[in-house]
């Protein structure tokens, strides 16, 4: 059987659990290509990001964002991902903690494309990303492989949720990505903090909950810094750390996601509270979204 | 400040008897809890010192109607109460508290992002059942980049109900003489300026200079609770334990840890693994509820995280001179294991806990009585460091007290009544074939009476125990023991009379109270002098001591 991916907007931030399937072949072609992104003040950042490709993986009039598209594929699934390169610098693809069979990553040369073949063997939140450079710029995204039992994080029920959110946390450095083949990184000083590609007061909110709800919160830190996350009003029960189940999760408030890491945390919505920020601790400001009653 | 946090009880006692915040009786170390389970808590500016001479601003929550404090009070509550904290505002923005890992927070004031908020000049309050036991922060939910920054946290204690000795449960009972309060901080004085001046506020220019344990900056941090001369910084974080023993020692200490600073940090205990126990006020439990804890030489504890510990130690190796001497063939430790700054060491320069080794010439030894100490410290060594000299900042000591406590023996002896038979007071440092006679008077009834002099006793010793060995060369003969009270300049008598004879004979006695008035002061520094009378009999005789020996705790 051959499908086509599972897109998961972003701008919604917070989907229903998605029906499970047998493991298929799933194609994605995604564009890597130069754009700009409005931050408060208003800045307009230079950016490269990922697109998913018009037909026939068609880069023509794709818009990047920051960070690219969620990606979500079934455990099982055999994936290929063609990165249709239109910049004019070489673009990797990684995916840290999949096996892709060709060595760390693939690399589509300035103008050219290369494709990452890979079986998504365990469920778990994962970062797909360019190297280097490429990563402050924006090339950077979520992709979330699903157990067989819908509606789970992992193979345990224990992993059980009704909502899920994205927080793909991240910083911008205008300076840099002024001119990201020059810049000095000595001097790498971000000045926007970001939850999906977004500052607060312009963060997507997690809505749809209520009291008794199990909101799956998958943190992915495509930052360069480790990132400790406040929840207040609630707990989070921490599931897992770069898509391994943890054997004694645990209940926080504080939670550090390392730079190029992923964690997987269960808010149980409470009895009481109405908003529950979510933000970062190390003062950060913009990095801060709320869960919502309704 | 002591006096000023008992002050302000006073006045809160008189306002509202009934559940008010009590300021608490001060430890010289360890958890200085406020009690109740009502708070009135005000944000106020201040000054705190650091060691380097510099004087930084702060903004921090006070006790209302008490004197400015940083980090602001230790609120202790216990599992169920239903706790209420007002805040009154005496700064120029608007500011709020956050109660992380409480839910269900009420209260009033205007609307804030994260919580209601005190407007400048105005009130706030905040309600919340203390539903489950464990270490919290609370801090401004206000500008954090800003306020948080400025000092605005403190630490929040909910204890089991019923069970002030347990963390969480009977798995993390602790002794509650040995409760620590250890809340990492860190401080941009460039930024405190820029408040206190007015000029804009860049927290993208964040580069911390200062690394506090509740507050305070090392060496600052060894000092006790409500010195004096950190009237802003009323808790210290020296971190004392005796050696883990079974029977007489057997509950760890508890170490509850914050992080209220700016960034991550990499904690580093010496000594003896630290057991991690829970997290941001939830106990580790294995899915099925069993014991999820574990031991760690090094910790990271991230921004806004708490963590508590179980802390023993163990002497691994139990190095005593006579039955298990320090190995000929090894080099013992070294003082400059231990030297910080200055020719100071903290080291007893002996591989024997509890005994005194000789340090070069040219050290100043802080070392009591042969106690160990062992650095816990930031492992980011920019953060070893007040202003980036080191040593100083994110540091304490961890010091491990002799199993008896202290121990002196008399260095001089003085005869009251009778004359030298043989020896010196040398012979009185151990039960041993060496005695110090006196020969008792020869008329009327016989009498010798002599003391010892002890010296080193640091001011505010407690715990006084006087052990006497000694024998007659006749038949039994009453002997009491006294204690020179400085105060009064007479001898106390302590106990009653023992018979003895012509073997030795072990008396201990323990001085009445308060014991402070034993202990020399002034040109007498440290001195105590105990007496040892014998009389009865009209037959001459001669008093033989063997050991005389003082045993304290030092404060
Ligand atoms: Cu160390």
């Amino acid at each position: 059987m051959r499908r086509t991916m599972v897109l998961i907007l972003i701008a919604v931030g917070l989907t229903l659990p998605a029906s499970p399937a047998s493991a298929a072949d799933v194609s994605i072609d995604l564009c890597a290509s130069a754009g700009t992104l409005t931050l408060p003040g208003p800045v307009t950042a230079n950016i490269w990001g990922f697109a998913l490709a018009g037909s026939g993986g068609s880069c023509a009039g794709v818009t990047p964002s920051v960070p690219g598209p969620v990606l979500s594929v079934d455990q099982g699934d055999t994936v290929s991902i063609a990165v249709h390169n239109t910049l004019t610098t070489p673009v990797s693809l990684e995916v840290p903690g999949l096996s892709l069979g060709q060595g760390a990553g693939i690399s589509a040369p300035a103008g050219g494309a290369a494709t990452a073949t890979f079986t998504a063997s365990a469920p778990g939140t994962y970062l797909y990303q360019g190297t280097e450079r490429q990563v402050p710029m924006g090339l950077y995204g979520a992709l979330i492989v699903r157990p067989p039992t819908a509606g789970q994080a992992y193979g345990s029920a224990t992993t059980a949720y009704d909502r899920e959110a994205l927080l793909v946390l991240s910083a911008i450095d205008p300076a840099f990505n002024a001119s990201p083949a020059t810049a000095d990184l000595y001097h790498y000083a971000p000045k926007f903090w970001l939850i999906n590609g977004k500052a607060y007061p312009d963060t997507d909110l997690v809505h749809g909950v209520a009291p008794g709800t199990k909101v799956l919160l998958r943190y992915l830190n495509a930052g360069f810094d480790n990132t400790s996350m406040r929840l207040l009003g609630a707990y989070e029960r921490v599931l897992a750390r770069d898509a391994h189940p943890l054997a004694n999760p645990f209940d926080a408030t504080a939670e550090t996601i390392p730079a190029g890491g992923t964690e997987d945390a269960l808010v149980t919505i409470p009895a009481t509270g109405t908003r529950f920020p979510v933000y970062n601790r190390q003062l950060h400001k913009t990095m801060l979204t709320f869960i919502e009653v309704p | 400040m002591r006096k000023a946090l008992l002050a302000a009880a006073a006045l809160l006692v008189a306002f509202a008897p009934s559940a008010r915040a009590q300021a608490p009786a001060v430890p010289r170390q360890g958890i200085v809890c406020t009690n109740g389970t009502t708070f009135d808590l005000t944000a106020t500016p201040g000054y705190i010192e650091t060691p380097d001479g510099n004087s930084v601003l702060m903004w921090s929550y006070a006790l209302a109607g008490g004197e400015f404090q940083s980090p602001g009070p230790v609120l202790c509550v216990n599992e169920g109460d239903s706790v209420t904290v007002h805040l009154h505002n005496d700064l120029t923005e608007p500011v709020s508290i956050v109660f992380p890992g409480q839910t269900g927070v009420g209260g009033s004031g205007s609307s804030g992002l994260l919580a209601k908020e005190a407007p400048a000049g105005g009130d706030a309050t905040y309600t919340f059942t203390a539903s489950q036991p464990g270490t919290y922060v609370y801090e401004s939910g206000t500008d954090p980049e800003k306020q948080v920054e400025m000092g605005l946290y403190g630490a929040l204690i909910v204890r089991p109900a019923g069970h002030p000795d347990y963390a969480y449960d009977a798995a993390t009972r602790f002794d509650p003489q040995r409760e620590y309060l250890v809340l990492l901080s860190d401080i941009d004085p460039d930024l405190h300026h820029a408040v206190e001046t007015g000029a804009p506020y860049h927290f993208d220019q964040l580069r911390n200079r200062y690394f506090a344990i509740n507050g305070r900056q090392f060496p600052d941090t060894l000092q006790d609770n409500g010195v004096s001369w950190l009237p802003a910084q009323p808790y210290g974080s020296l971190i004392r334990v005796k050696p883990y023993n079974a029977t007489g020692n057997p509950l760890p200490a508890l170490i509850r840890m914050a992080n209220v600073g700016t960034v991550n940090h990499p904690f580093h205990p010496h000594g003896n693994h630290i057991k991690e126990v829970a997290q941001d006020g939830r106990p580790l439990r294995t899915p099925g509820g069993g014991d999820a804890s574990s031991e760690h030489f090094a910790e990271t504890i991230g921004s806004g995280q708490t963590q508590d510990y179980l802390f023993s130690w163990t002497d691994q190796d139990s190095w005593n001179p006579g039955s298990n001497p320090f190995p000929a063939s090894v080099a013992s430790p070294d003082y400059r294991n231990l030297t910080f700054k200055d020719g100071n060491t903290w080291s007893s320069g002996s591989a024997y806990l509890g005994s005194k080794g000789t340090l070069p010439v040219g050290t100043v030894s802080q070392n009591i009585c042969g106690e160990w100490y062992f650095p816990w410290h930031s492992h980011a060594l920019n953060e070893f460091t007040n202003y980036d000299a080191g040593f100083g900042g994110m540091a304490t000591l961890l010091r491990v007290d002799p199993p008896g406590g202290c121990t002196a023996v008399a260095g001089t002896a003085s005869i009251l009544a009778g004359t030298l038979n043989s020896g010196t007071a040398t012979a009185l440092a151990a039960a041993d074939t060496a005695y110090y006679k006196v020969n008792s008077t020869v008329s009327g009834t016989r009498t010798a009476d002599w003391y010892g002099g002890f010296t080193g006793v640091p001011r505010g010793s407690t715990g006084l125990a006087v052990t006497y060995t000694g024998r007659n060369s006749i038949a039994a003969l009453p002997t009491t023991l006294w204690i020179w009270k400085w105060s009064t300049s007479t001898w106390v008598q302590m106990g009653a009379a023992t018979g003895v004879g012509t073997s030795d004979v072990t008396s201990t006695r323990t001085p009445p109270s308060p014991q402070s008035d034993y202990i020399g002061t002034g040109a007498n520094a440290g001195k105590v002098r105990v007496r040892v009378l014998t009389t009865g009999t009209t037959t001459n005789f001669v008093t033989q001591g063997n050991l005389l020996k003082l045993t304290y705790d030092a404060p």
